[in-house]
């Protein structure tokens, strides 16, 4: 089966006057339908690959791969359209909600911006906030929500493309525990339900381990070592 | 399409969402930027307009018919009443008159002391009944009475050309009033004295002296002829070239001008006035333009983490640019509206009811505006506004994801 995602001796070097190399040769390959967690120590290099395949970021050297299509021949607007139409992204900081949507509005806006019909978008929004369990908070600003429910809305709004892939960096960092496990059950049901790729940074792998098929761990901008559910089990 | 729906709803939730004092702000400054446009541009063209009404008014009349001059030069028009009966005709013309134009000086001793001051000026004939429907010289009597027909011993002087109103000038007569006698020698050589009937303000300086036609043609010894036949007209019903047209029909061999040819020593004044204008013009446009410049690029910085995760989550660039310009636009829209009400439905009406005079009498303030200028104005402001929105969030929407996010 074709990988979903394809890294090949992926390097990133942040210019300055004293270049900082974040990756130094990734190469790893991401099956449809997997779940995939990267963890390591701050500094290794975990969010700069979120953000190289996620799209967010050009790579300095390497190739990468996105459901079959070498994403570094795509010009910045398709690189955008690919990102609307196949990626979804959650980040780090709740914070990163516009500020002056709603909940829904929040939500729908991606598929607004896909062509969906009014009321189509509209509904699948208010299902996905329901599903993250937000269903009576639809029309409450980001300033009238705590940081977890803001969170919980940004993971909405990921999904609501039905993304081929979805990234998410440290999504459940300012979650409490309870609605931290809501959210990885969900992102298992994704799975397993629409089999939905995913690539999740984590600081706690142990709290994923039970939902993820491979752990990666990377350490000062290589894969120090890759954990597999089958080596687990 | 369906790009223009998100821009216009991310633009409909940044205005009604956003910072109401700084849309106010732009909108305000927008306003006065487009009052103070209209207003100046309305006073310039009102004040060309006021100009080019009164020098119809008291010396040129909308058209003017004059001698043939080709191939022999005339000096009169002959049968002038059978031609004014004609142009009379003509629909749209609203009343005609004949003048004599003579040359003389004329001499006054205003102490009788028998040293007589002289000076030389341009000396009218008119048929007073007549001319008082082309022309508004009895408007504008400072002192005694306008001609009648039959006055032959009688004249009516220039205010500028009596002297005795405003600043003394050599060119006047020293302070000639109603009643008093002046000797005019006419340059054929004919030598009269007239009683001072009337005084008229000269206040654009025409230094004319009228007396009667009949007057005129026994001085200079015709009849039924004249040096200008002047022709009023309704402008609104037909172009000044169209009554010139039918008036050469009619006479052929004469000269027939309008007052724009008649006024060309002054059109130096209208391009003065054009050009103020536009300048004024594009200090407004250019202040408006800066200030949407300054104000969306202002709300995009402060906007730059939300416009990177917008791309972030796949929002299009164009998308994002054009919600911009669509805001932009709204605050410019607001502002011709509300600066455009102001003028239009309480300044301009306040002047016409409570004019601001300039010259008491003669010329108002007035704001005056031909539909093509005001669109230009706001087709100007409309772009500026295009690309006053559109500069600043392109600036701030190319920039790189993590660098507009994470700063």
């Amino acid at each position: 089966m074709q990988p979903m995602i394809t890294v090949s001796n992926l390097k990133k070097t942040y210019p300055g006057k004293v270049p900082t190399p974040a990756l130094r040769g990734i190469s790893l390959e991401v099956a449809k339908g997997e779940f995939v967690a990267l963890t390591g120590r701050s500094g290794a290099g975990k969010s700069t690959l979120l953000h190289q395949l996620g799209l967010l970021d050009t790579p300095t050297e390497g190739t990468l791969h996105l459901n079959g299509t070498d994403v570094e021949t795509l010009s910045d607007a398709e690189r955008t359209e690919f990102r609307l139409k196949n990626l979804g992204y959650v980040f780090q900081e709740y914070t990163t909600l516009i500020i002056e949507l709603t909940a829904l509005e929040n939500v729908y806006l991606p598929h607004m911006a896909a062509g969906g019909a009014t009321r189509h978008y509209r509904e699948e929004a208010a299902e996905l906030l329901r599903l993250v369990g937000l269903g009576g908070r639809l029309d409450h600003y980001p300033n009238e929500l705590s940081g977890g429910e803001q969170q919980r809305v940004a993971i909405a709004r990921a999904l609501v493309n039905n993304p081929k892939i979805l990234f998410a960096d440290e999504p459940t960092a300012n979650l409490d525990s309870v609605s931290a496990k809501t959210v990885l059950e969900l992102f298992a049901k994704l799975r397993s339900e629409m089999g939905q790729t995913i690539v999740l940074i984590t600081h706690e792998p142990e709290d994923v381990r039970p939902y993820v098929d491979r752990t990666i761990w990377l350490s000062d901008g290589l894969i120090e070592k890759i954990e597999t559910r089958n080596a687990r089990s | 399409m369906n790009d223009w729906r998100t821009s216009l709803f991310i633009a409909y939730k940044s205005v009604t969402r956003g910072n109401k004092s700084m849309l106010a702000l732009m909108v305000f400054i927008l306003s006065l930027s487009f009052i103070n446009m209209l207003f100046i541009s309305g006073v310039l063209t009102g004040l060309w307009n006021s100009e080019v009404d009164l020098a119809i008014n008291l010396i040129t009349a909308h058209v003017e018919v004059t001698p043939q001059q080709k191939p022999t030069l005339k000096e009169f028009i002959p049968n002038e009443a059978q031609l004014q009966a004609q142009i009379s005709t003509i629909p749209g013309v609203i009343a005609t008159t004949r003048r004599y134009q003579l040359a003389g000086s004329l001499s006054f001793d205003k102490d009788k002391s028998g040293q007589m001051k002289s000076v030389s000026g341009a000396i009218i004939g008119i048929d007073p009944s007549r001319d008082q429907k082309v022309f508004t010289v009895n408007d504008i009597m400072l002192a005694g009475s306008p001609l009648t027909d039959n006055d032959t011993d009688q004249i009516v002087l220039s205010s500028a050309l009596a002297g005795g109103y405003g600043t003394p000038s050599t060119n006047d007569l020293g302070g000639v009033k109603v009643g008093d006698k002046v000797q005019i020698t006419y340059a054929n050589g004919v030598m009269r004295t007239y009683t001072v009937k009337g005084i008229y303000n000269d206040i654009i300086g025409i230094f004319e002296t009228f007396i009667t036609a009949k007057e005129a043609e026994s001085v200079l010894s015709v009849a039924n002829s004249a040096s200008q036949i002047l022709v009023k007209v309704n402008t609104s019903r037909s172009t000044l070239a169209s009554y010139e047209d039918r008036i050469r029909t009619l006479a052929p061999n004469l000269t027939v001008k309008n007052y724009t040819d008649l006024l060309g020593s002054i059109v130096s004044f209208e391009r003065a006035l054009n050009i103020i204008s536009d300048i004024v013009s594009a200090i407004s446009i250019a202040v408006a333009a800066v200030t949407i410049f300054v104000l969306i690029y202002v709300n995009a910085l402060n906007k730059r983490r939300q416009i990177g995760i917008m791309k972030a989550i796949g929002i299009k660039q164009r998308i994002i640019v054009n919600a911009y310009i669509i805001q932009s636009l709204f605050y410019t829209a607001c502002g011709l509206l509300i600066g455009g009400l102001a003028v239009f439905t309480v300044l301009r009406p306040l002047l016409i009811a409570h004019p601001i005079p300039i010259i008491v009498g003669l010329l108002n303030l007035t704001l005056a505006y031909t539909p093509l200028g005001v669109g230009l104005g706001i087709l100007a402001f409309i772009v500026a506004g295009y690309l006053a929105g559109r500069i600043p969030a392109h600036l701030v929407a190319k920039e790189n994801i993590l660098t507009a996010i994470w700063g």
